[in-house]
């Protein structure tokens, strides 16, 4: 199993080899975010039927149990508002990634008197235990309908480099609609240019 | 797994600031490092608000196993402040030796400053946090009840896990 070196949750770690420790045989975490929240851009309106794919390094084991993100509802809601969120998880293979687990499904946003922001989690549709490594996260918005902006979610970002990201994948989006997680699909398919790549939302996992 | 000469936990919310203390009672706030590091000195960030604050701080690291935080080991300190300022405070009194494995652990912060209100610490939390209860597993959260002693066991249906006062993600800086 190798280290690699930590995601964006510690940004100042420099780990020194210079001692025996005693440490368990798999060592787990109990939570893990693709980004901390204080680099966050803000809510915004996620575009439907496609999706957005971006690398995280998981740094430990981790039990892939519970998918949570963050919902904006801009207004009250008078009559409650369902939606068809899809999270997925990815492993990519020289320039494939391919599809390792899922979560989502419908969820419904009940009505409110006022604007709210809350936690949504979607359950996951197989049991794994994450091995620690690079990994990929899609998640979409598979709802009928045009862009609801009144639904938003908390994203990373909003700079719009004006050349494609270079270097070997980290982020993406597709270009083509589906209503589902793709089993597989070719880096080669996904936008990587501006802020359609990189506007990516933020995810919890948890155990 | 290697060892660290240092740990520092990150902010799940945005954007960090400077939150008030849960005085007088538990806040819980995980920390996952990645390899292993001697458990010797913490440095926590704080905005003392008024002159001539004097805090008493009694951290405990907390494994969690199901939905039950045991008490492993703690550090505490005290910390005074002449002028209202931004300042480290640093605590080193372990209760016991211990090298800390990777993974994911809580640290359970009990303050007691002496009836001063309005001591913060620099913490993620505010405005994007959801209005309801967090729905994943156990990320953090505070003890409802006053104490004035880390409990050596709690459960984490015992604690307030719902909205901007309940998860106050401290930064904590751990030494070897």
């Amino acid at each position: 199993m190798s280290i690699l070196t930590p995601n964006v949750f510690f940004w100042g770690e420099q780990p020194y080899p210079t001692g025996a420790a005693t440490t368990a045989a798999n060592p787990q975490l109990q939570f893990f975010e693709n980004f901390p929240g204080h680099l966050g851009n803000g809510f915004g309106g996620a575009s439907l039927n496609t999706l957005s794919i971006h690398a995280v390094n998981i740094p430990l084991s981790l039990s892939f149990n519970k998918v949570v993100y963050l919902l904006l509802r801009t207004a009250a809601v008078t009559a409650s508002i369902t939606r068809n969120v899809r999270f997925g998880l990815y492993s990519l293979n020289a320039g494939t990634l391919s599809l390792a687990n899922s979560a989502g499904g419908e969820i419904t946003i009940e009505t409110a008197a006022a604007a709210f922001t809350s936690w949504i989690s979607l359950n996951t549709s197989a049991t794994q235990n994450i091995t620690p490594g690079t990994w990929y996260f899609a998640l979409m918005d598979a709802s009928s309908g045009g862009v609801n902006w009144a639904l938003q979610m908390f994203f990373n970002s909003s700079i719009n480099p004006g050349n494609a990201i270079p270097g070997g994948f980290l982020m993406g989006r597709m270009t083509a609609t589906t209503g589902a997680m793709p089993a597989s699909m070719a880096t080669s398919d996904l936008d990587i240019t501006g802020s359609d790549a990189i506007r990516q939302p933020y995810i919890i996992i948890t155990a | 797994m290697p060892q660290l000469n240092f740990a520092l936990n990150g902010f799940v919310f945005t954007p960090p600031t400077f939150a008030t203390v849960n005085n007088g009672s538990l806040s819980f706030i995980p920390f996952s490092p990645t390899g292993s590091i001697s458990f010797l000195t913490m440095n926590v960030p704080h905005l003392l608000t008024n002159s001539n604050m004097t805090f008493t701080m009694s951290f405990g690291l907390y494994s969690l196993t199901d939905s039950s935080l045991s008490l492993i080991n703690s550090i505490s300190g005290t910390h005074s402040g002449a002028v209202a300022s931004k300042r480290y405070a640093s605590l080193t009194a372990t209760s016991a030796a211990q090298n800390i494995s990777p993974g994911t652990w809580f640290f359970g912060l009990l303050y007691s400053t002496g009836g001063v209100s309005n001591l913060r610490v620099y913490g993620g939390l505010a405005s994007a946090i959801g209005a309801n209860a967090f729905p994943g597993g156990f990320i953090g959260g505070a003890m409802t009840d006053s104490t004035s002693a880390l409990p050596s066991l709690i459960a984490t249906s015992d604690l307030n896990i719902t909205g901007t006062g309940s998860i106050i993600e401290a930064q904590i800086i751990l030494s070897a």
